[in-house]
């Protein structure tokens, strides 16, 4: 309940700022949400950087009281009325109304992660972060190597999670979906109180829009959004709106260009491949800056020319320094250096461009990066990248939108549709050079030659692109053929998310599928942290196990540490930091040693075969008698006639 | 004032057409539900049967352990009339989420159902599938690689009173909801299709 009124508090937080900055700086209420938002996550990240993280948030929430003050006392100058109702604008109401309605709905589902990607990093590092209050990587926890994206998804969290005590999947879940429609709001930013019908059908499209660019929804699985950690559709989303906050209104100024800077920084804050993101969103704006608004364009006092040389100014330094700040952080608290040489090819980003470049322009060009990129471009035709197809008829898409918005537009308007598409173009073409380098130099070549998680790391980018072009159609839609035109739009998106992924798959279904495997290892668990504190490390064998169940072990006893070891038989890999499948087989006194010298004090056997258990038994008290009957234990580590050695804990140390 | 009339009409119209659906549907589901009686099935009544060619299903029906080959389905002989069913399943590698599958006679594809309740404590799983009326039924365990299984305490049919029927999921109030709206939004700015001409509705 306590994580229900924490979410109920943030929204309102969020939405006494963004009146705030409506009601102060006229900012349109639509793009506030999404400021706002962005603005708290590099507010917390600041404080977060100083180990002040819990300070921070405090301050940001009196900051929300004091925003409420103003409001009202500005409010009761023109009418408190008045002023209330002159926020209700299309993107404010759906932000509003839809976010409450997926926190309650989540309040009531309680879903739980069920992705290896969020037990590895985007929900531990989420949990880490609020049971800690600071930044992941300062806390000593379960999280080895080098795995260290950016921490905007888990200060998001922290946000949310305030004033809980206790870190729930769901809340996590909840706070990234009140980004979402902050998004979506932001889409919708330029439709005024009379266009509620116009609203209603383009907040219903934008909803489900990212059900057609879900990976497991493309191939006909669960529906994974609005309950998910992963970062692709909350990268998609941000790009969206920072492409819809600069085409939304009609005038292009200070306002502007502070939601679009603090939504570009957040967004090279959640994963590298955001500072690309940034990028591709800098040539759109920027080409339609350059060749539509030069003139009226006004930042802070400044106009024209002098503007926007400040504006580029700022969103260079900024996008230029979240990133490397955020690797700086990392390696003054781990000693990790994350520039240094990583991946397949072990070459640093600039080595990776550098190499890269030279092999595209045929310079000491190998027979691999021929291959990746011959399959790269193949894949643009062939790859599904969403429900509507190969990321070349999902081009088309986008193209018949921004050919809709064309003629909708006024005349000497019009031209900027066009630039959106061809700007768009070339940000694709930096996006797919991005992943062509990160198959070849990075991923390995199982992944490069079989373009694995193609869809995944490259459906984001149109469908951020996607909504941009619906802004700029949206507030256009004025005569029969443009009103038609969008109709059909509408009625297109709806009609092809509920064949793609029909309710029964989504959130609102009654049960979510693949979540059973996760509910019975939190059952566990719980009964493990009735035995252990915080300070024991705990060595899971879980054969069978691809490593899946070794992260979820770890996400879910946090803060109590899981050694780092994982095996396909009861052995030890010593060289495993990373590699979670350790098959190297030991004697049994290898492995007491192993263990003691990582400071075991509790072995948890999840499942084990006994084949493979038999050359082990002398480990433990009882030589493991039942325990391939009744399965699952948890033993304690004690010394006995000197003898380091493991006894059952609990009921015969049966757990069910 | 007119127009919001108009739409308060279509709206109400819209709302009270589909509470009507709603409730005639739930109530013949109702009837037809009554007439469903709880029975404690024994898990040899099922065939085993491989989905892989390549594989023969094995089962051994003297041990409550039931092992089998990759992916084995098991395939209820006669037809059916159920609102539901419940079983243990205890994997000894949890590989995922068993699903119920069922079809009409003489139909090549199943339909899918994922259950609606899953207990960790004891391994239960509850499939509540509304009325599935004449059906051929096939459970997916998923006991993949060839993992051994058990499946205990397997009913058919869940207690189940008339009025449940009438009560909607939230997936169900969602589309109940959200559908009429939604064709009240697409109507309303349909009509802006035969308004006369030179009439603008947005002006920025």
């Amino acid at each position: 309940m306590e994580m229900l009124v924490s979410l109920l508090l943030v929204l309102t937080a969020i939405c006494s700022y963004s009146a705030f900055f409506s009601v102060s700086f006229r900012m349109p209420i639509g793009i506030a949400p999404i400021t706002t938002i962005c603005g708290a996550i590099l507010w917390l990240y600041l404080f977060g950087y100083f180990d002040l993280l819990w300070l921070g948030g405090l301050l940001w929430h009196l900051g929300a009281i004091a925003a409420l003050a103003v409001c009202v006392y500005m409010g009761k100058k023109a009418g408190l009325r008045r002023t209330f109702l002159e926020l209700l604008e299309p993107g404010f109401v759906l932000f509003s109304a839809v976010s409450l309605v997926l926190i309650l709905v989540l309040f009531f589902r309680k879903p739980m992660f069920v992705f290896w990607d969020e037990f590895s990093f985007w929900g531990t590092a989420s949990k880490i972060t609020v049971l800690h209050d600071t930044l992941y990587p300062a806390v000593e926890s379960s999280m080895y190597g080098k795995l260290a994206y950016p921490p905007a998804v888990p200060l998001l969290s922290y946000l949310f999670h305030f004033f809980s005590y206790e870190f729930a999947d769901w809340g996590a879940m909840a706070g990234y979906d009140v980004m979402l429609c902050a998004c979506f709001a932001a889409v919708l930013s330029s439709l005024h109180k009379k266009q509620a019908y116009t609203g209603f059908l383009f907040g219903t499209v934008c909803l489900l829009l990212p059900l057609l660019f879900e990976t497991s929804s493309i191939i006909g699985g669960m529906v994974f959004v609005y309950r998910t950690l992963l970062s692709e559709i909350f990268l998609g989303c941000l790009f969206g709106a920072a492409l819809a906050v600069w085409f939304s209104g009609t005038e292009k100024n200070t306002n502007t260009v502070v939601a679009f800077a603090a939504i570009l920084t957040v967004l090279c804050l959640t994963k590298d491949v955001g500072l690309v993101l940034s990028l591709a969103a800098m040539l759109i704006a920027g080409m339609d800056l350059l060749l539509f608004h030069r003139k009226e364009f006004t930042l802070f006092r400044l106009r024209s020319w002098a503007a926007i040389g400040v504006a580029l100014l700022i969103l260079v330094v900024i996008a230029g320094m979240a990133y490397p700040s955020w690797n700086r952080y990392f390696a003054s608290v781990t000693e990790i250096d994350r520039t240094a040489g990583d991946g397949a090819a072990g070459l640093t980003m600039g080595g990776v461009l550098l190499t890269g470049f030279q092999e595209l322009l045929g310079i000491g060009r190998t027979e691999y990066f021929t291959s990746v990129l011959h399959r790269m471009a193949g894949a643009f035709f062939t790859e599904k990248v969403s429900a509507f197809g190969s990321g070349f008829i999902t081009s088309l898409v986008i193209m018949a939108i921004c050919v809709g918005a064309y003629f909708a537009r006024p005349k000497g308007k019009r031209a900027a549709a066009f630039t959106y598409f061809f700007t768009g173009c070339l940000g694709l073409g930096g996006m797919m050079l991005f992943h062509l380098f990160a198959y070849v130099y990075v991923f390995g070549s199982e992944s490069g030659l079989n373009l694995i998680d193609y869809t995944r790391y490259l459906g984001f980018y149109y469908f951020g692109w996607m909504l941009g072009a619906l802004t700029l159609l949206i507030p256009h839609v004025q005569n029969k053929q443009s009103r038609a035109a969008s109709l059909g739009i509408a009625l297109a998106v709806v009609l092809v998310a509920f064949h793609t992924a029909p309710i029964s798959r989504t959130l609102f279904a009654p049960y979510i599928a693949n979540s059973d495997g996760r509910a019975l290892i939190h059952f566990r668990t719980e009964e493990i942290r009735e035995q252990c504190n915080t300070e024991d490390r705990v060595f899971l064998v879980s054969q069978f196990d691809n490593a899946n169940r070794w992260y979820q072990y770890a996400y879910e006893l946090e803060p109590i540490r899981l050694l780092p070891m994982l095996g396909n038989v009861l052995a030890v890999n010593e060289d495993y930091m990373g590699d979670p499948v350790g098959e190297t087989v030991i004697s049994v006194e290898e492995y007491r040693n192993w263990l003691q010298k990582q400071g075991c004090t509790y072995i948890f056997i999840d499942q084990a075969s006994e084949y493979d258990g038999m050359g082990y038994t002398d480990l433990f008290t009882d030589h493991l008698d039942g325990y391939y009957k009744e399965g699952v234990r948890l033993y304690r580590a004690v010394i006995k006639n000197g003898i380091y050695q493991f006894e059952p804990c609990g009921k015969a140390g049966v757990l069910a | 004032m007119k127009k919001n009339g108009a739409c308060r009409k279509i709206a109400i119209g819209l709302y009270l057409a589909t509470l009507c659906i709603w409730l005639i549907s739930g109530f013949f589901r109702g009837v037809k539900s009554g007439n469903f009686t709880k029975i404690n099935e024994d898990i040899t009544a099922f065939q085993l049967e491989s989905i892989s060619s390549r594989y023969d299903s094995y089962a051994d029906y003297h041990s409550p352990l039931v092992s089998t080959d990759p992916d084995a389905q098991m395939i209820y002989p006669e037809v059916v009339s159920i609102n539901g069913l419940s079983f243990k399943l205890r994997g000894h590698v949890p590989t995922g989420t068993p699903m119920l599958y069922y079809r009409k006679p003489g139909e090549e594809r199943y339909q899918s159902v994922q259950p609606t309740e899953y207990r960790p404590e004891d391994g239960t799983y509850i499939f509540d599938c509304g009325v599935l009326d004449q059906v051929e039924i096939r459970i997916d365990p998923v006991s993949a690689a060839g993992c051994v299984f058990e499946i205990t305490d397997f009913t058919w049919n869940l207690d189940k009173p008339f009025w449940r029927y009438l009560i909607p999921t939230l997936d169900q109030l969602i589309l109940l909801l959200g559908i009429p709206a939604f064709l009240l939004a697409f109507i309303k700015e349909c009509t802006f299709l035969w308004q006369p001409k030179n009439k603008t509705l947005n002006k920025e």
